[in-house]
């Protein structure tokens, strides 16, 4: 159905002004409401230039600043001119902001360096009911972190990362005065192993660490004491972390609900006694010398897993991975960069798992028939990744065969494709989507979008 | 329930116009929805048109166009406070639907909002957003007719204050 309009020609999204008559402005005839919306479209940064333009638009915007539950200051910063001075900057946007609905914090950024003992002391002034806090630390030492800790004691979420100068001294000052911590991450903390985490406070639910390479498994035994009601751990990059953290972390190993171990290089298997009916999230991907034993160990012990991410532990086998048929409540599987696999070993496994939501076959040896079979095996399939980089398997005979079939037996699901397409005529496949399909709800998702229709198909 | 209600109802515009839709199609409409959930219209004498106040017939039969090419459409997802809306993710049929005059496209916008069918209000206050982009505050005015209502001291007030954000 061709839309009728009496129309001007211009861009895709955008519609040239025609100049009325009697040349009125209608646009701020709009409920304030209407235009919060149109505002809410647009950058945060493109947000503070309006303000010019005439005085409603500035009481708009200064509304819409003042009712901002969190503020990230690399939306309004996004180059470092010299002139531009952060914490100034952030001092204006906490004045203007209400002090009772700021809730949250980011300023984090590589773009720029602010003084954390300034952003403590700012926030304890200007903003004392924010609760969550992201900020890197660059020149942070041990000392300057109790002062920061002091200012700080209501927070609850703190993501801390870049301190090269923070020791476990420091980290246990941080831990004495900020008694409400319920989340914590700490990305690279070169000194640190661990010993202060005996003095985490007992709130701590979630905890990140990323990149402390001294970090040894005997914290965890420090962690399990302190802290009985965490429930996440998710590692990365935590080169000493080895096997004898299943037994260091003794009882608190069993009520874990999420347990991440991603690049951990010295991981091979979990340790015998491991049993954990309320794992619902376990990642090894990247900790490439996980074996088979792996596989089996980890269906006997977490039984009700709900995702699984094994992503590049290509030395496990494809006969190996049948075994997670054992998993039927997975939701969410992660097999990309498994060389290993074949195509008779993964659609065995996947027709076996009837709550498959999220599937990523990355770089994995499957053919056209191989993926539409594959699909056809999963009807609850929402999100399914196929991303190729060396080989091309997926033609655009099989990209349209997923959209009719999604179309027709799954009228209605929203399926989200991630795949690269090497062809040389993307507008060709637009072309025939577009004939057999109207209303299509698959998402292929690479740069350079070419839309056609409701079908977004993006290719290299 | 299916059997109860007819499947075509009749929609009467401000200015006296008929426009009998199908139900499915005009569902959409979380008002109209309402009104056919809450207060049975339609049910007993399928005859009666539903009068739209606010709304003219040519902005009506837009709305009814839109809405009958997207009957199929998946239920629009929640909105997250925080996050920035996306602007640039209009499909080409609706940016073709909307290249229309200014005057058209926000009595769009009113009519969305009061027949409360929150893909159309969506793809169309995205629409002025992408007008907006990208432009000086005096673009602006003149793309909008607005008239600079600061005097010039607020003005330079305004400017200065906002200095840092100049930037881009």
């Amino acid at each position: 159905m061709a839309p009728g309009a009496e129309c001007v020609e211009e861009s895709v999204c955008g519609s040239k002004a025609k100049e009325d008559a009697n040349g009125e402005c209608m646009v701020n005839q709009l409920p304030a409401e209407i235009l919060i919306y149109v505002f809410s479209c647009l950058t945060r940064n493109e947000r503070v230039k309006i303000q010019r333009v005439c005085r409603q638009w500035r009481t708009i915007i200064v509304e819409m600043l003042k009712i901002e539950r969190h503020i990230r200051l690399s939306d309004y910063i996004s180059n470092n001119r010299g002139q531009i001075r952060p914490d100034e900057v952030l001092e204006t946007l906490l004045k203007k902001c209400d002090r009772s609905q700021l809730r949250s914090l980011d300023v984090c950024s590589y773009v720029f360096q602010l003084s954390l003992v300034c952003v403590a002391s700012l926030i304890h002034d200007l903003a004392p009911n924010v609760v969550e806090l992201n900020v890197r630390g660059h020149e942070l030492n041990d000392e300057d972190m109790e002062i920061f800790a002091i200012h700080l004691p209501q927070l609850e979420v703190l993501v801390l990362s870049g301190c090269p100068s923070v020791s476990d001294i420091g980290l246990s000052r941080l831990f004495h005065h900020c008694r409400r911590l319920r989340r914590m991450a700490l990305h690279s903390f070169r000194h640190v192993n661990g010993w202060s985490f005996n003095a985490m406070n007992p709130s701590l639910k979630e905890l990140d660490l990323v990149f402390l390479p001294q970090l040894t498994s005997d914290a965890f035994g420090h962690l399990a004491r302190a802290c009985p009601s965490l429930r996440s751990i998710k590692m990365e990059y935590c080169a000493s972390v080895d096997q004898s953290f299943f037994k260091i972390i003794g009882g608190l190993m069993n009520s874990l609900k999420i347990l991440h171990f991603v690049r951990c290089p010295k991981l091979t298997s979990l340790a015998q006694t491991v049993a954990n009916p309320n794992l619902v999230d376990f990642n090894i991907s990247e900790s490439w010398k996980v074996e088979d034993v792996m596989i089996d160990s980890l269906v006997l012990a977490f039984p009700n897993l709900r995702k699984l991410n094994l992503r590049n532990c290509d030395r496990v086998s494809g006969v190996a991975i049948e075994a997670l048929a054992a998993l039927v409540h997975l939701e969410d599987l992660d097999l990309s960069f498994m060389r290993r696999l074949k195509e008779n070993n993964i659609i065995p496994l996947v027709s076996k798992l009837p709550n498959l939501k999220r599937l990523s076959l990355a770089e994995s040896n499957l053919t056209d028939q191989g993926i539409l079979r594959v699909y056809r095996s999963c009807p609850k399939l929402i999100y399914f990744n196929l991303w190729q980089y060396i080989r091309l398997f997926f033609t655009e005979v099989a990209f349209v065969e997923i959209v009719q079939f999604n179309n027709e037996q799954r009228p209605g699901n929203q399926l989200r494709v991630v795949a690269s397409i090497c062809c040389h005529n993307p507008e060709a496949i637009a072309q025939r989507l577009r004939e057999t399909v109207r209303h299509c709800n698959v998402h292929f998702v690479r740069p350079k979008a070419v839309r056609c229709g409701n079908v977004s198909i993006r290719f290299i | 329930m299916a059997g109860e209600r007819p499947s075509k109802i009749k929609l009467q515009s401000s200015d006296g116009e008929i426009f009998e839709v199908e139900l499915d199609v005009i569902r959409q409409s979380q008002t109209i929805d309402t009104m056919l959930n809450d207060l049975g219209i339609g049910k007993d004498d399928g005859d009666e048109p539903v009068p739209l106040s606010n709304v003219n017939a040519a902005i009506l039969k837009k709305v009814i166009q839109w809405c009958t090419y997207h009957k199929d459409d998946p239920p629009p997802p929640q909105d997250d406070d925080n996050k920035e809306k996306n602007s640039e993710d209009i499909s080409s049929w609706d940016a073709e639907f909307l290249k229309v005059d200014q005057g058209t496209l926000f009595e769009l916008i009113l009519a969305a909002n009061y027949l409360d069918i929150k893909g159309l209000l969506d793809v169309t206050c995205k629409t002025v957003a992408n007008m907006i982009k990208g432009k000086t505050p005096e673009e602006i005015r003149k793309t909008f007719n607005i008239i600079n209502d600061f005097t010039p001291a607020e003005e330079e007030q305004v400017r200065k204050e906002n200095e840092w954000c100049e930037e881009k």
